[in-house]
């Protein structure tokens, strides 16, 4: 699979990460270069072996629906860096109004 | 110009406890991160645990739309980032959905039937709920997070794109939310976001694209118009608001030269209008894989069957034998079986009554304007189905008029409180007995006002009997019983 600077920035975007042209640059034909490596295993002859699920549990075996005790809100919160008013605080504009 | 449309709905599901984990799912108005555990907070090494009944309830959905239902279970990661998925992924169904290949048939305006093909129904979690803010002294943007919602049970009904308007995307969600309430799987509240419609809007040329195994392909070197994905539509009307914009909006643009582009939107509601919010992400772009922590789970004939036993009589079933046994009209089964409640409440008054239509006329007419001027549902009011029943039997054994049996049903609806109708009635009959010499003296005012019939009758044209007993009718304002105005009337002319 060929790894080009579109694709770079379009995986930059997704994990939502802003790249200089530098970085572009250098990180290009490093993500190639892990593509390929990966890519290795596609070449590994599979046909004889049968796709199969390794563990299967029964439907009667699942969990009732019981309601169990949470958290208390100091507990959820206590390794949040930061919190208001009993909520989890995220800075930054990355998840409001990207692109709109 | 053709418009072409896919309808995703997510319904959350009536569980006790959430998809993956025992914290309670009743998140409503709770304290924020109140309803969390390590598993709905994604804390690493917090194993999920599949909610049996949510998966009872996502097949009983897929019986209910005649699905095929998958004999196993399989989940996958869907990946994509954002505060309001703590775990970088949601657990939902990618390439197997556990219900597949379903109809749901919709009533169009002029009576004719079409049917809305579901692709699948998945199973799935829902995510947190997040408020994006500003800071008030610094400006800077930040965004809070409450993990309550996150991990609630969900499942989405994708249909194919075969919905040709706006408004018969109206009738499909409103058809879905009508069975899912049946069913008693979600209460399917949009405004409460308990159900969310999202609809998928092409617009294509017509003669110039084909259905193809259900996708959408051109005819000859035709270039297909991109489609647009519209989110946040809090009601059912806002369904068909937000596709007839859409439809218009992509239609100008393409009028006006502009070339359109595959992107989601969002509905505004107070501006009536759809605005960009991003350019789609494609499937790729989620990375799926098999959610390595939860086994593939067997569901087998017996699962099923067991899960069958649940299922209801649906608003198809129910409409057909109120034509066929009942012999009502098609506006009246259609407000009497829009929602579960009206329809058993119907049937309890007939079981009573033995009287289907008298029911049925009492139900449509005064008990609904009642309740739509009041704007309360039918389990609200003070008359009972058996209220209703006896009151619907006084008429028919002529113990009271239909008009004094209107009068009655008008008073205790009034009352908000219980309503002894048996007494009412009784006060009714006991009046009307004492009001004899005033339907006597009625009698003979309507016999010396009119001369002409009395001795057309007297000569032998008995059939002026009728006119004699409208014009005692007439002087009673409608409250003496035809019936005994004949007798009467008959025992003077006999004189
Ligand atoms: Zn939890």
């Amino acid at each position: 699979m060929k790894f080009d600077k579109e694709l770079l920035e379009h995986v930059a975007h997704l994990s939502k990460i802003k790249l200089t042209d530098k970085e572009i640059e250098e990180f290009t034909p490093q993500m190639q270069s892990i593509l390929d490596s990966a890519g290795k295993i596609a070449q590994v002859d599979t046909s004889s072996v049968k796709m199969g699920y390794s563990q299967t549990i029964d439907f009667s075996e699942l969990r009732e629906d019981i309601v169990k005790p949470s958290l208390s809100n100091q507990e959820a919160l206590a390794n949040a860096p930061f919190t208001q008013a009993g909520y989890i605080q995220v800075w930054g504009a990355t998840f409001g109004s990207e692109e709109s | 110009m053709d418009t072409i449309i896919g309808l995703e709905i997510h319904l959350q599901l009536k569980t006790e406890s959430k998809m993956f984990c025992s914290c309670s799912s009743q998140y409503f108005e709770k304290e924020p991160n109140t309803l969390t555990c390590p598993k709905c907070l994604g804390l690493p090494g917090a194993l999920p645990v599949p909610n049996k009944h949510a998966l009872e309830l996502c097949i009983l959905m897929g019986l209910a739309t005649n699905c095929t239902i998958a004999k196993h279970i399989k989940f996958d990661r869907k990946h994509y980032f954002y505060p309001d998925l703590p775990k970088g992924y949601q657990i939902s169904q990618y390439d197997e959905p556990l219900c597949n290949n379903g109809t749901v048939n919709i009533k169009l305006p002029d009576g004719s039937t079409s049917t809305v093909l579901i692709e699948r129904i998945h199973q799935e979690e829902d995510v947190a709920k997040t408020f994006h803010l500003k800071d008030g002294t610094t400006g800077a943007d930040y965004t809070l997070v409450d993990y309550n919602k996150s991990g609630v049970p969900l499942i989405e009904i994708v249909t194919k794109p075969c919905i040709k308007s706006a408004q018969e995307a109206k009738l499909y969600a409103t058809k879905i939310r009508q069975i899912a309430r049946y069913l008693g799987i979600s209460d399917a509240d949009m405004e409460k976001g308990q159900m969310r419609c999202e609809p998928n809007i092409s617009i294509q040329e017509t003669g110039k694209w084909q259905m193809v195994d259900n996708k959408i392909k051109p005819i000859g070197d035709y270039k297909l118009n991109p489609k647009t994905e519209v989110k946040n539509i809090g009601s059912i009307s806002a369904v068909e608001k937000a596709i007839e914009y859409e439809v218009k909006r992509m239609t100008d643009d393409l009028q006006a030269g502009k070339k359109l582009t595959q992107q989601t939107r969002g509905w505004n509601a107070e501006k009536g209008i759809t605005e960009f919010q991003r350019s789609k992400e494609s499937a790729e772009d989620y990375r799926y894989f098999r959610e390595p922590d939860i086994p593939i789970i067997n569901v087998s004939d017996q699962d099923i069957a067991n899960i069958s036993t649940k299922l209801v009589e649906l608003p198809d079933a129910k409409a057909e034998r109120y034509k066929n046994d009942f012999g009502l009209q098609d506006y009246d089964i259609e407000v009497l079986t829009a929602s579960r409640d009206i329809a058993e409440y119907f049937e309890k008054a007939f079981d009573l009554s033995g009287d289907a239509k008298s029911t049925a006329n009492w139900i449509t007419g005064i008990i609904f304007s009642h309740l739509n001027k009041n704007g309360i549902e039918i389990n609200d009011v003070s008359i009972k189905p058996e209220d209703l029943a006896i009151l619907t039997k006084s008429v028919n054994t002529k113990a009271i008029t239909t008009n004094k049996a209107k009068e009655i049903l008008l008073n205790c609806l009034s009352n908000d409180k219980s309503v002894d109708i048996s007494s009412e009635i009784e006060k009714a009959q006991s009046s009307a007995v004492s009001d004899d010499g005033a339907l006597l003296n009625m009698v003979k005012q309507a016999l010396s006002e009119n001369e002409k019939a009395v001795t057309d009758y007297k000569s032998g044209k008995t059939a002026v009997i009728g006119f004699l007993v409208g014009a005692v009718m007439k002087l009673s304002k409608g409250n003496a019983d035809p019936n005994k105005v004949k007798d009467l009337l008959e025992k003077e002319l006999g004189k």
